[in-house]
């Protein structure tokens, strides 16, 4: 199911010009998405809009069977806001996972049963009876995904997913994402670390409003800033390391290590 | 020694805080994953934490900088967050506003003075609770994630003030952010599941425990040190050292070679 | 999980907590809320129930305080009549615990919901009950963990300026619990609602038992037979 948006303009009562917009660009459906940019350029506003929670003052979101954002089903889209902590609202962790599927669910089995799939998934079980204060930053974040999980969302919206983890959580938020993408969800990530260039398929840069597509390498570079002059100073070398340069993947950074010493 | 903490365990993280002095001054890293209690030791030092067993002695001046600086803004302008805590008493002391000056114009407060912190966004909210401490002169300054919500324009101008603070006082900061760390910071303690009695080297502790790498340069660098090449573990945290111990290391390379 | 630990539908334990309460509120005499006791007992010892510590301790304190004003209140100072309501307060208030233990209180709310609205249509008022009863379980733990942190903040702020504090440093952790506040239920409403929650949506619930039948049939047998014995 592609998601069309239509000359969506956001602006806010109190700005002169518009924070967002006027944006046209259509995500399609079972794509990830990558969106960066700089702070305050209009990232968090399109993730606002397209949670349901911020209404355009023009144009509109729209599914590919032509449904309004008003008119998609409630739990179409998983939202992992940039501080998770806002978003858990049951009294310990089961009972938070479980919250959409009992609104969502056939039953109240299929519920439990969700519930059970997500804390799996996300390796919480053992942390189900525990209330959300006792939790670490890194676990509230695993366990706001295992609720978006169980909510069977088919489309997955991350706002800045790596944030305050550590490199074991950031890599399961990455294992979790890649299952979804396989799984077929439509996956958008708002980031600004390069760790998801490769996951993603399409690459979209907004600043001051303004949304536009970038092609890998420009995403690449302009994310990954610190590893691109590495690579551009190594092949400036080329008189010393001229066969290294010419036969190696550059891009690959453990050939490259073997390449440096071999043992 | 102003803190010492012995044979004390925390709630829910689990973690075991054998023995614990802290340095005289100094910065240091505590690092661990994320759970393990970081913060929690963090609340142990400042008194927001007590515990039913193990003793623990705080004898030092101790300040911190939290993870969300909403928990620490309590006034209507940034001018009385700043100067609340000092009664009216020493407003006429010329030597006492000087120090109000600096700070001020250290953390560029003179545009939002009197505006409310709550209008203000994260990275000012944090600079506010920064400028609070930095004018309360604590013997000991406990950060948890600093550099979040800090463009690169402040995550370098705070680890410059740290650097300069380095001698005054104890630093402990909790980041996730090694590379930040790694720029200016020599050794760290880390917390996981006990918390080491002394400080290692931050980049030893990098390559020891912190496994998946978060750029392609870090991922490198792990290739590199497994294979025992003879490179700094802090080598990675910016593409010009990299580029120069490369170039090193590939000229060893060739040396090795010619028979 | 909770509910799948529960002995009976989420309704059915809300009535038992419903009618127990006013069981032993309107028992008069020892027998009876001896045997009261023992089927507590019973049913704690039969599920594992574990209570925490603070539960314990409110058990312990609640009934002990309750007794105190009852005699404080009464004119002529009746020792054994302040004890007895003491007792059957602990035995209320040890009911209340075992059920929250049994079956979580959002289960419950959300099984009530559902059969109210069964009866009454899809209103919406329902589910904004519901959406508050979450919020508040969900806030004042997490006001109370703010405030704690406000109050340590200036503690450390007063001790590190080396000036003595004001009656006016106990009231500063009000700003930030109102500003957190406005800020948060705003949050927590949009983060609801991207979740898929909407006023008119009735959510799903365990299912209703031939067993959950006869135990609600019980209760009221019970409760009947009680209600004309003593009253």
């Amino acid at each position: 199911m592609n998601i069309i948006f239509n000359h969506v303009v956001v602006q806010y009562d109190t700005a002169s010009s518009p924070a967002l917009g006027p944006v046209n660009m259509v995500i399609h459906g079972g794509e990830c998405v990558l969106i960066s940019g700089p702070n305050g350029g209009g990232k968090t506003t399109l993730a606002r809009v397209l949670a349901g929670v911020l209404l355009p003052v023009a144009g509109d979101v729209c599914l590919s069977d032509g449904r309004t954002r008003r008119e998609w089903p409630a739990n179409m889209v998983g939202w992992l806001q940039q501080e998770p902590e806002h978003q858990i609202v049951g009294a310990n962790v089961a009972e938070d996972v479980m919250l959409s599927s009992l609104w969502h669910a056939e039953s109240h089995r299929e519920a439990l049963r969700r519930t059970k799939a997500a804390l799996v998934r996300t390796q919480l079980v053992r942390m189900g009876r525990r209330s959300w204060e006792s939790l670490s930053g890194g676990e509230i974040h695993a366990a706001a995904v295992a609720a978006i999980i169980a909510q069977h969302a088919q489309i997955l919206m991350v706002d800045e997913p790596e944030t305050m983890l550590d490199a074991s959580s950031g890599r399961r938020i990455a294992d979790i994402l890649e299952q979804s993408k396989r799984d077929g969800t439509t996956l958008i990530i708002i980031s600004h670390n390069s760790r998801w260039v490769e996951l993603a398929d399409r690459y979209f840069w907004i600043a001051e409003g303004l949304i536009r597509e970038l092609a890998q390498a420009e995403m690449q570079e302009l994310l990954t800033d610190d590893w691109q002059r590495f690579c551009q100073g190594l092949t400036q070398l080329t008189d010393a390391m001229e066969p290294m340069t010419r036969e190696n993947d550059l891009c690959d950074p453990r050939r490259l290590g073997q390449y440096l010493w071999p043992s | 020694m102003a803190i010492v903490i012995e044979n004390v365990v925390l709630p829910y993280s689990g973690l075991r805080i054998p023995s614990w002095r802290a340095p005289d001054r100094g910065l240091y890293g505590v690092v661990g994953p994320n759970g393990s209690g970081k913060s929690q030791f963090f609340s142990l030092l400042y008194g927001g934490l007590k515990v039913p067993t193990g003793t623990v002695s705080v004898t030092a001046r101790v300040g911190c900088v939290m993870q969300h600086p909403e928990h620490q803004l309590t006034e209507s302008s940034v001018a009385e967050e700043l100067l609340w805590a000092f009664g009216g008493t020493k407003h006429t002391d010329p030597r006492w506003r000087r120090r109000v000056d600096q700070t001020v114009a250290r953390w560029q407060l003179e545009p939002i003075w009197n505006q409310s912190p709550w209008t203000l966004s994260t990275g000012q909210k944090r600079r506010v609770v920064l400028a609070v401490y930095d004018l309360l002169d604590p013997e000991v300054l406990l950060m948890d994630e600093p550099t979040e919500g800090l463009d690169r324009f402040w995550r370098t101008n705070l680890k410059n003030w740290l650097i300069s603070e380095k001698s005054a006082r104890l630093i402990l900061i909790i980041s996730h952010d090694w590379t930040w760390l790694l720029s200016f910071i020599e050794t760290g303690f880390w917390c996981e599941r006990v918390l080491d009695s002394t400080a290692a080297d931050l980049g030893r502790l990098w390559y020891c425990h912190n496994q998946p790498a978060s750029s392609p340069l870090e991922e490198l660098w792990r290739e590199l040190l497994s294979r025992n090449a003879p490179v700094s573990f802090r080598g990675w945290i910016d593409s010009e050292r990299a580029l120069q111990q490369v170039v090193k290391l590939w000229n060893q390379v060739q040396h090795r070679q010619i028979p | 999980m909770e509910s799948s630990a529960a002995p009976a539908n989420p309704l059915v334990m809300l009535q038992v907590l419903f009618l127990g309460l006013i069981i032993i509120f309107i028992t008069n005499r020892v027998w009876l809320f001896g045997a009261e006791a023992a089927a507590l007992t019973a049913v704690q010892w039969r599920y594992h129930i574990r209570m925490t510590r603070t539960e314990a301790l409110g058990l312990i304190i609640g009934p002990g305080l309750w007794a105190l004003l009852a005699y404080v209140n009464h004119r002529s100072g009746d020792v054994s009549g302040a004890l007895w309501d003491g007792f059957r307060f602990g035995g209320a208030l040890w009911l209340s615990i075992i059920i929250v233990h049994l079956s979580a209180p959002a289960d419950m709310i959300q099984q009530l919901e559902r059969t109210l609205k069964k009866w009454l249509g899809p209103r919406t008022i329902i589910g904004q009950m519901s959406l508050i009863a979450l919020l508040v379980m969900r806030y004042i733990p997490a006001l109370r963990v703010t405030a704690k942190r406000v109050n340590t903040d200036v503690r450390m702020r007063r001790h590190l300026a080396g000036h003595e504090g004001t009656w006016k440093d106990t009231l500063r952790f009000l700003t930030p619990l109102v500003m957190i506040s406005i800020l948060r239920s705003e949050r927590i409403a949009e983060s609801i609602w991207a979740r898929g929650w909407r006023p008119n949506i009735i959510p799903v619930t365990a299912g209703w038992s031939k067993r959950d039948s006869v135990i609600t049939a019980g209760v009221w047998i019970v409760f009947l037979l009680t209600w004309k014995v003593l009253i």
